[in-house]
């Protein structure tokens, strides 16, 4: 998740997290597949940012870096 | 009464909506055994609860575990339940109903935002989606209270109704006995520890739920995929405010504007408070004629009333301004700036805020630790954070900083105040190392994920942050009302009674006088010298003499364990000054001498290890409840108390030493 640029949009390909932590993800409606679009990771700060069906949410780089996306292009 | 639950994920609006049905008729409270806040209120013949927000019935926090308790509950008793959704984020919002519906029980879909949703241009087919549902399905704002009659409606003729199903029949099983549903074990018997079948199954469920719930959001609702334009005024917002330079900048000088206005703006209202209960406390020494009822009701009941109510303006100013960061939607940003520095510490950006409350008072800080969803870090602040500078401590300070440094201070440079925040600094250094030992030698289990969600940019529901000042005041007024209220009374009978008779203090009185030098005396000091808090003072008085105090100095450390601010005002009665004024109590401090050495009594050394003893102990009954509430044990708050007793045993002990 970290690779995509800010602005971008990614389609979640692998979550290489916990069972416990893949389910709460779930909860935000984040699993395989899922569209999310990355806003911002800024390099001082530790969390990366992106929005799913409307939510904006916060994870940790360590975290969000478990999770593999390909780059989604819209036509 | 019937009792209806309000469920929704957070955010989606239901806490605006108990508001607005309930206005005061509320109360705030406990789930039992937990410190989960309860809020329950009525309107007209219905009990509401506001119930704690969940993203799904496969639930992770303890937050969540209290509300898929209670909506299992209201299932299982066929009580409605009002299911509230952001109507911007109608997808996922919808996939939890889903959820619920399958529990079968009477529920009413109330569809949130509406002047938003007007706003993008996003239409949505209520009467279709209602029928779709098999439920009522209402628009509404609940910050306005638009559609509200709409929803009355509802409640007043009892159009519960009970959905349709969406995946209930996954979960059926064939027995000897026949169908039965298993829904309701696997969410009861969810495991603590998930392992890939039970995660491979919560996944299937809500793949299919994505399904439905998709077919339903095409047919029912058209909406423009144009970004919001309040998504586009946050996003430009955020470059600002989350800016490495600027967003720093920007942050401290929020936290300076809130923390300057708690101190100058709440000292108004302070003076006059403390001014109405000095003449309250004048007139019923002059007019009440049993001259103990007299001391008991002006030092006894009156102080204990003051010492709550002083400290009311500084927690209403900063709940109201803490209140508004947060519906802003800039407490997230905070957190968002503040949480890599802050996660060394075993801490992380949600507890900005707790932490920068302990300034003004450690107890609204420590009720506050209750928004942080991960266990170990709730405790380390919960332990850690009255060890910031609180406002009590503030008068302690001034006073031996004076008596330390005589002269004062120039315009452009002022010893004092650089020693002043040196103890601040002292305080959060302090705070963020033991937060950060407790945080590795603590057993408690980390939350899975840490996630943090980052509303957008709104106008504050002056409501919510109204009611949320009201009832954070009025917590505090009970929880640590109640305990400084019973220990001033408690403190008043250890400092006016004595083993003693009346005419063996007269002859001491007598016996002092004439050796005194000085010749002023009064007959309260020698009072004080023979009450049971006097003999309390000389009996601890081995323990601190390495610390370079006397047994008077014992006596204000005592009364002080009620709240530090009393210290002032015992030393006063102890020297005879005869006013709490702070410059005649300086000076007389100043000239007392000990007599075994001939040196000064407040000397270098003594000054240092008593402003050394004052920023680590816990001198404060009401904390010590307060973490036994919200830690939910006695043993944490007995681990803090010794422990913080120990520390500053220790470093009073080095600063009598070195200086
Ligand atoms: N514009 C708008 N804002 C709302 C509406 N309902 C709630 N809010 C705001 O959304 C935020 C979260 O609301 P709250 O009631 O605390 O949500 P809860 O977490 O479900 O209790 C607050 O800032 C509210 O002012 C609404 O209908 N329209
Ligand atoms: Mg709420």
């Amino acid at each position: 998740m970290l690779k995509l640029k800010d602005g971008e949009k990614g389609i979640i390909t692998s979550i290489r997290l916990d069972y416990n932590a893949q389910k709460k993800l779930l909860t935000y409606g984040i699993g395989k597949g899922s569209l999310i679009l990355k806003h911002y990771s800024p390099e001082f700060s530790g969390l990366c940012n992106f929005s799913i069906n409307g939510r904006s949410v916060s994870l940790r780089k360590s975290d969000a870096a478990l999770i593999d996306l390909v780059k989604f292009v819209e036509e | 009464m019937n009792s209806i639950g309000l469920v929704g994920k957070p955010n989606s609006g239901k806490s605006s909506l108990f508001n607005l049905l309930t206005g005061l008729h509320q109360k705030v409270g406990n789930y039992s055994g937990v410190t989960v806040e309860k809020k329950e209120g009525s309107f007209k013949n219905y009990q509401i609860t506001d119930l704690p927000g969940l993203n799904s019935l496969w639930i992770d926090t303890q937050d969540e575990q209290i509300s898929q308790t209670a909506i299992l509950q209201h299932a299982n008793n066929q009580q409605p339940l009002i299911f509230v959704v952001n109507g911007n984020q109608l997808n996922g919002g919808l996939i939890l109903f889903s959820e619920i519906a399958d529990l079968q029980a009477p529920l009413c879909l109330v569809i949130n935002y509406k002047d938003e949703l007007e706003k993008n241009e996003t239409v949505i087919d209520t009467v279709t989606l209602s029928n779709q549902l098999n439920c009522e399905v209402i628009l509404m704002n609940s910050v306005t209270g638009e559609g509200l009659d709409a929803l009355v409606n509802v409640m007043e003729n009892n159009k519960f109704k009970t959905p349709n199903s969406f995946c209930r029949s996954q979960y059926d099983t064939l027995s000897d006995e026949g169908i039965n549903n298993d829904y309701i074990n696997r969410l009861n018997n969810l495991n603590k520890n998930i392992d890939e079948t039970v995660f491979t199954k919560i996944n299937e469920d809500f793949a299919q739920r994505q399904l439905l719930v998709n077919n339903i959001i095409t047919r029912t609702v058209k909406e423009k995929t144009v970004d919001s334009k309040l998504m586009l005024k946050t996003k430009k917002w955020d470059k600002v405010l989350l800016h490495p330079i600027w967003g720093v900048f920007i942050f401290l000088a929020v936290m300076l504007l809130v923390f300057q206005s708690v101190f100058t703006f709440a000292s108004i209202p302070m003076d006059w408070i403390d001014a109405g209960f000095a003449s309250l406390s004048d007139w019923s020494s002059n007019n009440i004629g049993i001259p103990w009822l007299a001391d008991l009701i002006s030092n006894g009941i009156l102080a204990g009333f003051s010492g709550v109510l002083i400290f009311i303006p500084q927690i209403v100013i900063l709940f109201f301004l803490l209140g508004v960061l947060e519906h802003t939607g800039y407490l997230s940003r905070i957190s968002h700036l503040s949480d890599r520095f802050l996660q060394k510490f075993g801490l992380s950006g949600k507890s900005v805020i707790p932490l920068m409350s302990s300034w003004a008072c450690a107890i609204p800080a420590i009720m506050s630790a209750r928004m942080i969803e991960d266990p170990k870090e709730r405790m380390a602040l919960i332990l850690a954070s009255p060890l910031m500078t609180c406002s009590a401590r503030l008068p302690v300070y001034t006073i031996l900083i004076a008596i330390l440094i005589p002269q004062e201070g120039t315009r452009f440079f002022d010893i004092r105040g650089l020693l002043l925040l040196e103890l601040y600094m002292i305080g959060v250094i302090a705070t963020l190392i033991v937060s950060w030992f407790i945080h590795k030698r603590i057993q408690l289990k980390s939350e899975s994920l840490w996630t943090l969600e980052m509303p957008l940019y709104r106008m504050p529901n002056w409501r919510n942050v109204f009611y949320n000042a009201y009832s954070k005041t009025k917590s505090f007024v009970v929880e640590a009302g109640k305990i400084i209220f019973i220990i001033s009374i408690l403190l008043w009978v250890l400092a006016s009674f004595s083993p003693k008779s009346d005419a063996f203090i007269d002859k001491k009185f007598e016996e002092y006088s004439s050796i005194s030098k000085t010749g002023k005396i009064e007959r309260e000091s020698i009072a004080l010298e023979y009450s049971y808090a006097g003999y309390m003072g000389k009996f601890i008085e081995p323990a601190i003499i390495p610390l370079g105090y006397d047994w008077k100095i014992g006596i204000a450390l005592i009364t002080s364990f009620a709240a530090r601010e009393v210290f002032v005002g015992t030393l006063a009665t102890i020297y005879s000054v005869g006013s709490e004024e702070e410059k005649p109590v300086i000076n007389k401090l100043r000239t007392e001498v000990n007599m075994q050495t001939g040196e000064l009594r407040f000397n270098r050394s003594t000054s240092i290890s008593l402003l050394l003893f004052y920023a680590f102990a816990l001198q404060c009954m009401s904390t010590v409840a307060i973490v036994k509430k919200e830690s939910a044990s006695w043993k944490y708050a007995a681990l803090q108390f010794f422990g913080f007793l120990a520390l500053a045993y220790f470093f009073a002990l080095i600063g009598y030493r070195l200086f």
